[in-house]
């Protein structure tokens, strides 16, 4: 694990949200969008393309019970890797088979291979914990989310 | 029983997310069945593009029309993130015709 990456470059607490409420999919995916955009990971074009992405392939992006990673392809709009991360206060269906409702989503942007791969790396550790969509959305406020991703950060570079 | 080494495709909507979170996943059903493989990984795009592909591995739930038209052998791996391996694994054998 080298120094470059760190859950501080990858996060902004301007691009996390709690308890939003909307009653659709696309709504959620387009605020988690518009999050992406205030951290600064990506220009506008990439908020339509999550949503359309979503809409072609769909609800892949809701990967395992209550959470979904909506993202497009770096070439439609990514300007930095990073993610946002929205809590619903209402949960909202995305017509998955198994794993709805959904009532977080951490929006993905990627755009540089290395900080990607290991962001990839650290999100996969973090879906494996049954506990990780609850203890998020537990959180009150985005500080309490951010410190709760640190904490997350802290155990991932211990074991790995 | 399969012999030879398998060219397998991993593919997802954008080439790089979804499909790079569940690779190692992917590579340990491979494993448990005892195969010889090479995975490549790649957007659902590329798929008509890359030659002698012996399965598809996608993390779609439902495969869009053309890719069933190519008529490869292809599995859906989106319950792997929640863990389920012997579905998966029930699937490739099926999908490769695997008889035990």
């Amino acid at each position: 694990m080298d120094n470059n990456y760190c859950v501080e470059n990858l996060i902004s607490t301007e691009s996390i949200e709690v308890g939003f409420l909307c009653d659709n999919k696309n709504d959620a995916i387009r605020k988690a969008g518009e999050l992406l955009l205030q951290g600064g990971f990506v220009k506008e074009t990439y908020i339509n393309a999550m949503i359309k992405t979503c809409e072609e392939l769909g609800p892949y992006i809701v990967l395992i019970p209550g959470f979904a990673m909506p993202h497009a392809r770096s070439e439609e709009g990514a300007l930095k890797t990073g993610i946002s991360i929205l809590t619903l206060a209402k949960p909202v269906i995305f017509d998955h088979p198994d794993n709805d409702p959904v009532r977080l989503l951490i929006g993905l942007s990627s755009y540089d291979n290395d900080a990607h791969m290991k962001l990839i790396s650290f999100l996969s550790n973090l879906i494996m914990d049954s506990s990780f969509v609850d203890e998020i959305t537990s959180c009150a406020t985005k500080d309490e989310v951010f410190s709760r991703m640190l904490e997350y950060e802290k155990n991932y570079r211990k074991d790995n | 029983m399969i012999d030879k080494q398998l060219k397998v495709m991993l593919v997802c909507g954008s080439g790089i997310a979804s499909s790079s979170m569940i690779l190692p996943q992917c590579e340990r059903c491979l494993d448990e069945l005892g195969y010889s493989y090479k995975i490549i990984k790649g957007s659902f795009k590329e798929i008509k593009d890359t030659p002698n592909i012996d399965l598809v591995l996608a993390t779609l739930l439902t495969m869009p029309d053309f890719i069933k038209e190519l008529n490869i052998p292809t599995v859906s791996v989106a319950k792997l993130f929640s863990g389920d391996r012997e579905n998966v694994k029930a699937a490739i054998k099926k999908a490769l015709n695997d008889e035990d």
